[in-house]
């Protein structure tokens, strides 16, 4: 799950438990991987990382940055027992 | 319960009857479009990812052996839909907006004033998500425009398999399509409805740190409206400082600043739905 996406992965925690009841997921442990936020700053020509939408490059200090990564939601693997 | 932003589901209405009375022996050209959704390629990025943690299912041998793969986004389902809905609109020559906002930023009353202009010219049809009552596609069909209202129920945005359906109800060609989405600033961002552009409307009645509060919807909109601006004169309120938060989070969104009240504003925002829709024919 990326930093810069939609979703809080409080909320998904908690809707996860409520869907999972009387399912054969109930029980199921979620796993949440974070991926850090990185952009592309348009002014210094660099990759760097952000942790939110609307910070400025840590490098240059400017506000022209294209989000490369960071907006993930993917379910990766199932663990099946 | 919506997995995405913990909303309800299963409680969508919609409207059956358009309003409008041409519905007897109406062509609806039906070009061919892939209905393939299962081959539908997403973009997938391969990044590097630093996992300090080593307490994941990953690092337990016993674990890992049970572990299967199956790397799917979470929205995978909602965006082949979107992707069938802009073929659709492609094949059919419509232009679609999704306008987005908060609640109470003028959404309904821009779009009524907007209609006003381009009517009976142009060929328009909205579809109005809201979570209860049919208000505002009763507002947009005394313009004489084609509307439906979604009810969305406890469901607090619309989805691309809402907007399908409305769409083949519809039955709009060579037009454009305007979305009212449901007024919220933050799951409606996540759900793309194969809409051409995204069209945030910001009111001068609001903060001018809207988009740094959620910036998610300034970032995936093409266009900002500023709206009730001839409120300023009675207002403590900074439009430059607004634009400069909103590019912020999206240095290439355009802004317009519209009243619906004295008509400021109307005049560019139609000018760029032509630019959009002359784009959108071009490269459908």
């Amino acid at each position: 799950m990326g930093v810069l996406g939609h979703v809080d992965p409080r909320a998904l925690d908690f809707a996860f438990d409520v869907e999972a009841k009387d399912s054969p997921a109930e029980g199921a442990e979620l796993e949440i991987r974070e991926i850090q936020g990185r952009a592309w700053c348009m002014d210094c020509s660099r990759l760097e990382t952000i942790v939110r939408r609307g910070d400025a490059c840590p490098e240059c200090g400017g506000f022209t940055l294209i989000v490369e990564q960071g907006e993930e939601l993917r379910l990766k693997e199932l663990e099946v027992v | 319960m919506c997995g995405v932003c913990g909303c309800g589901k299963g409680e969508t209405r919609m409207e059956v009857d358009t309003g409008r009375q041409d519905h007897a022996g109406h062509d609806h050209v039906h070009q061919d479009h892939d209905h393939d959704h299962a081959q539908h390629d997403h973009a997938h990025h391969d990044h590097d990812h630093d996992h300090d943690d080593k307490d994941t299912l990953r690092d337990d041998p016993a674990r890992r052996a049970h572990l299967v793969s199956v790397e799917q986004d979470i929205l995978g389902k909602n965006n082949a839909l979107a992707a069938h809905n802009r073929q659709h609109f492609n094949s059919h020559g419509v232009l679609a907006l999704n306008l987005v906002s908060s609640p109470g930023a003028g959404k309904t009353t821009l779009l009524v004033a907007t209609l006003q202009q381009l009517l009976p010219a142009a060929t328009v049809a909205v579809i109005e998500g809201d979570q209860e009552t049919s208000a505002d596609a009763d507002r947009i069909r005394a313009t004489g425009a084609p509307a439906i209202q979604v009810n969305t129920g406890r469901g607090c945005h619309l989805d691309a398999s809402m907007i399908d359906e409305a769409f083949h109800r519809l039955h709009i060609q060579d037009g454009t399509l305007f979305i009212e989405n449901v007024g919220n600033l933050v799951c409606p961002a996540a759900f793309d409805l194969g809409e051409a552009h995204k069209v945030v409307i910001a009111s001068v009645t609001e903060g001018e740190d809207k988009p740094l509060k959620y910036p998610n919807m300034f970032a995936a909109s093409s266009l900002m409206l500023v709206s009730k601006v001839d409120l300023l004169p009675h207002l403590d309120f900074d439009v430059e400082l607004l634009i400069a938060n909103a590019r912020r989070v999206n240095p290439s969104i355009a802004v317009i600043k519209v009243s619906a009240t004295t008509g400021e504003g109307i005049d560019r925002w139609l000018r760029w739905i032509s630019a959009a829709r002359d784009m959108a024919v071009a490269s459908a």
